[in-house]
C-alpha cells in the first residue's frame, strides 16, 4: 500500500523521517505556516498543502505575500467582516487557497457564494448535526449551474468533474479522508485510514514502514468494501437513489435531519445537466 | 452458435424458496469426470465438422462452484488435450449464487477466460439462503464477502432478481437496491415461476409482473443511461428503438436447434426445465455426439410450434418479431403442449402496450409482417 499523501502534525521529528513524501501538513495556528514552509526547505519532502484550522474569521486572517507559493486549505468558521475581506481579495486570488466554512452557521450557505463569486476556491464542510438540505440544494445549484461565472465550490464542482454513473463516487478527497489518497498520522508515526480514526486512536500501523504489510493490506480491503455492509440491511441507504455519490455518509442522521436523499438525487440530475452543458457547448461561428 | 448447459452438479448449498433444483427426487447427483472428459470429446468432434459454428459453455447446477476449483482445472486440461485446434471457438460463462466463491476459482476461470460471473441477490428475507425458512441472513453476508474477492480480482458479475409476490409491494425499493449494488453490468428482472400449488404465496400473475415493470420503467426510463444494463428494457430499448433484433432464448423462436442441457449423468436434453421435467430427452453424450443431439428429430415440434403459433394463437399479434410465442417450456406448463404461446407473452404485450410504448412515445412496428 502507497498511497500519494501522508496528513500529519507539524512536527519536525516526525516530517524529518518523511523525505521525498507528499504531505499535508495539519496547522491550528496561522503564524505556523511560515514554520512548515521552512522545514520543507531544510527537510526533503514535498508540501501538497497545508491544511489550517482556525477560530480567525477568513477576513481576519493575516494573508501574506510569501504565502503565494504555498497551496492552502484553511477551515475556518466564518466570512468574517466583508469589507476586511474585499480589501484583501487581490492577495487572496493570487494564493493558491480553497476555504472551507462550515454547514453549522446558515449564512455560510450564502458566504460560499459569495467567496466564489469573487473568485476563491471554496467547499462546504459538513457538520453532521447541522445540515439545512434546502439551502445545500440552493448552494449546489449555484455551484454547478450558475448564471454568473465564479470559482468552484466543493465538493459538488469536485463530484461533478469526476463523475462516473457506473462507480460508486467518492468525494472524501476534498476532506483529505479517502484512504486511497490520504493516509494519517500522528505524532509518534501511526498511521490511520482517516481523520476519524485518528481522534479514536484506530491505526493501521505502526508506521509507515509497516504499510506493505499483508494484514494491513487486508484492513485496506475491508475498509474499501466497508459499503457492502449497507446492502445487507432491509432499509436505508442501499435503496436511496442518491447512492451512487453519497455511499452513506449521512446513515446516521437521516432520521434526525432528513433530507438528504432528496438532496443527493437531484445533485445527481444536476450534475448530467452540468454534464451535458459542457460536453454540448458550442462556439458560435466568428473569426 | 451451440449453447451447452452443463448441469455439474445437482447439489446446492443454498434453499431458496422459490427454486426447482432442491426440490427434485433425483438431486443430489455430479458430474463424473468421465463425462466431462467426454463433453470436450463432443465438442472437439462438433466444432471439427462445423467450421463457422462457436460453443457456449455455461456451467449451471444445482451450483457449479460445489465442485471445486479442481472441477474446472480438470476441464481446462481436457480442454487443451481435446480441443486444441478449436478451443478458440468455445466460450464460457457461469450461473452461481456464489457463495461457495475462493481466490482458489481465480486463475483457473481466468484461463478459461471467463471474467464475469452470472449470479442472483434477493434482499428480501427467506428467500435464498441455506436451511427452512431460508437463511437469506448468511446467504447475503456470503455473498457480500465472495464479492470483495470478485471485485478484488477485477471480475464482472451480473444479476438475476426473481420477482415475487413479496416484490410487488416495494418495486421502486428494489429497483434502487439492485442499481446501487451493481452499478455497471447486467441485471435481469425474472417473474417467479411456480408450478406446484404449495408456494402460492410467492407466485405472482402476469399482469402483476406487467405493474411491477411499470412502477420502475418510468425512473429507468428518464436516466437509463445512469442504471446497468437491465432486462427487460434494455433489450425492448434495443428492440423497438434501435431496431436490433437480439432475443433471449425465451423470446426468440430460435432456441430450437442451438441449445443443449447436459446432466451430471450426461443425459441430454433441450433445457434445464426440460430435463427436470423429463421432457425433449435427446440422449446420452457417451452414445451421441452433439451434432445427432443438436439435430435430434425431437426437436423439430419446437420448430413446428413456431410455424403453427404464427398461423394460430399469434396471428396477426404486433409483437410476434418480439416473442415469438415465448418458451414453450411456459405453455407445457400451462397446457401439457407445446403447441401453445406462453401466459408471459401477455405479460410481454401488456408491458408494451400499458407503459413502454405511452412512457417512450415510440410505437413498435414490425420489420416483416
Amino acid at each position: 500500500m502507497n498511497p500519494d499523501f501522508f496528513v500529519c502534525p507539524l512536527n519536525k521529528k516526525l516530517i524529518r523521517t518523511l523525505r521525498e513524501r507528499s504531505l499535508v501538513i495539519k496547522l491550528d495556528k496561522i503564524q505556523d505556516v511560515g514554520q512548515a514552509v521552512a522545514l520543507e526547505k531544510e527537510f526533503d519532502f514535498h508540501i501538497h498543502c497545508l491544511q489550517l484550522e482556525t477560530q480567525t474569521p477568513l477576513a481576519s486572517i493575516p494573508f501574506q505575500n510569501d504565502w503565494l507559493d504555498v497551496p492552502l486549505a484553511v477551515y475556518t468558521p466564518s466570512l468574517g467582516n466583508f469589507f476586511d475581506f474585499v480589501e484583501k481579495l487581490p492577495l487572496l486570488r493570487q494564493i493558491n487557497i480553497r476555504v472551507y466554512l462550515p454547514t453549522n452557521k446558515k449564512e455560510n450557505y450564502t458566504n460560499l457564494q459569495i467567496i466564489s463569486s469573487l473568485g476563491i476556491t471554496s467547499a462546504l464542510e459538513f457538520k453532521k448535526d447541522y445540515l439545512d438540505w434546502e439551502l445545500m440544494t440552493d448552494l449546489m445549484t449555484y455551484a454547478l449551474l450558475p448564471l454568473v461565472p465564479h470559482a468552484p465550490i466543493d465538493p459538488f464542482y469536485y463530484i461533478a468533474n469526476r463523475y462516473d454513473p457506473h462507480k460508486r463516487n467518492d468525494y472524501n478527497s476534498v476532506y483529505f479522508n479517502d484512504f486511497r489518497f490520504y493516509l494519517h498520522l500522528d505524532h509518534d508515526g501511526r498511521v490511520y485510514f482517516s481523520h476519524d480514526d485518528l481522534k479514536q486512536g484506530h491505526y493501521i500501523a505502526d508506521s509507515i514502514e509497516e504499510l506493505n504489510n499483508p494484514e494491513v493490506e487486508k484492513e485496506l480491503s475491508k475498509r474499501y468494501f466497508r459499503w457492502t455492509g449497507f446492502f445487507l440491511k432491509t432499509d436505508g441507504c442501499a435503496y436511496c437513489p442518491g447512492w451512487r455519490i453519497c455511499l452513506g455518509k449521512f446513515s446516521d442522521t437521516v432520521k434526525s435531519i432528513p433530507g438528504c436523499s432528496k438532496f443527493f438525487s437531484e445533485f445527481m440530475d444536476v450534475i448530467e445537466q452540468y454534464k451535458s452543458i459542457q460536453r454540448d457547448k458550442k462556439e458560435v461561428w466568428q473569426p | 452458435m451451440a449453447t451447452l448447459i452443463l448441469k455439474v452438479t445437482e447439489k446446492c448449498n443454498s434453499n431458496c424458496y422459490y427454486c426447482d433444483v432442491v426440490r427434485k427426487k433425483n438431486s443430489g447427483s455430479s458430474m463424473s469426470l468421465e463425462v466431462l472428459e467426454q463433453v470436450f470429446i463432443r465438442i472437439n468432434e462438433f466444432l471439427l465438422k462445423e467450421k463457422e459454428e462457436t460453443v457456449e459453455i455455461l456451467w449451471h447446477g444445482g451450483e457449479p462452484l460445489l465442485s471445486g476449483p479442481e472441477f474446472y482445472l480438470t476441464a481446462l486440461e481436457f480442454q487443451e488435450r481435446y480441443c486444441n485446434s478449436t478451443k478458440d471457438r468455445i466460450r464460457y460463462s457461469m450461473q452461481t449464487n456464489l457463495t461457495c466463491f475462493s481466490e482458489d476459482f481465480i486463475d483457473v476461470f481466468r484461463k478459461l477466460g471467463m471474467t464475469s460471473i452470472g449470479t442472483s441477490f434477493d434482499p428480501e428475507p427467506n428467500i435464498r439462503g441455506p436451511g427452512t425458512p431460508s437463511n437469506s441472513d448468511l446467504y447475503n453476508r456470503l455473498f457480500m464477502e465472495k464479492l470483495e474477492i470478485l471485485e478484488s480480482n477485477g471480475f464482472g458479475w451480473g444479476m438475476i432478481y426473481v420477482v415475487t409476490k413479496k416484490s410487488l409491494a416495494h418495486p421502486l425499493d428494489v429497483f434502487f437496491f439492485l442499481t446501487n449494488l451493481l452499478l455497471t453490468g447486467g441485471i435481469s428482472l425474472n417473474p417467479v415461476l411456480i408450478y406446484d400449488n404449495k408456494r402460492k404465496d410467492i407466485s405472482i400473475t402476469p399482469e402483476e409482473f406487467v405493474d411491477f415493470l411499470g412502477a420502475i420503467f418510468p425512473v429507468w426510463w428518464e436516466h437509463r443511461y445512469r442504471y446497468p444494463d437491465l432486462e427487460p428494457f434494455r433489450s425492448l430499448y434495443a428492440n423497438i428503438i434501435d431496431g436490433n433484433r437480439m432475443l433471449g432464448c425465451v423470446d426468440s423462436g430460435d432456441c430450437t436447434y442451438h441449445h443443449i442441457n447436459v446432466a451430471p449423468d450426461g443425459e441430454t436434453s433441450q433445457c434445464g426445465r426440460s430435463a427436470d421435467w423429463g421432457l425433449l430427452q435427446y440422449g446420452n453424450i457417451m452414445d451421441k455426439s452433439f451434432f445427432d443431439i443438436l439435430h435430434h428429430k425431437e426437436r423439430d415440434q419446437l420448430k413446428e410450434r413456431v410455424a403453427l403459433l404464427f398461423s394460430g394463437e399469434c396471428n396477426n399479434c404486433r409483437f410476434w418479431e418480439l416473442c415469438h410465442g415465448g418458451c414453450p417450456l411456459d405453455a407445457y406448463s400451462k397446457h401439457q403442449s407445446f403447441m401453445h404461446k406462453s401466459e408471459w407473452c401477455d405479460a410481454k404485450r401488456g408491458f408494451i402496450e400499458k407503459y413502454f410504448e405511452p412512457i417512450s412515445g415510440v410505437r413498435f412496428e414490425p420489420k416483416n409482417q
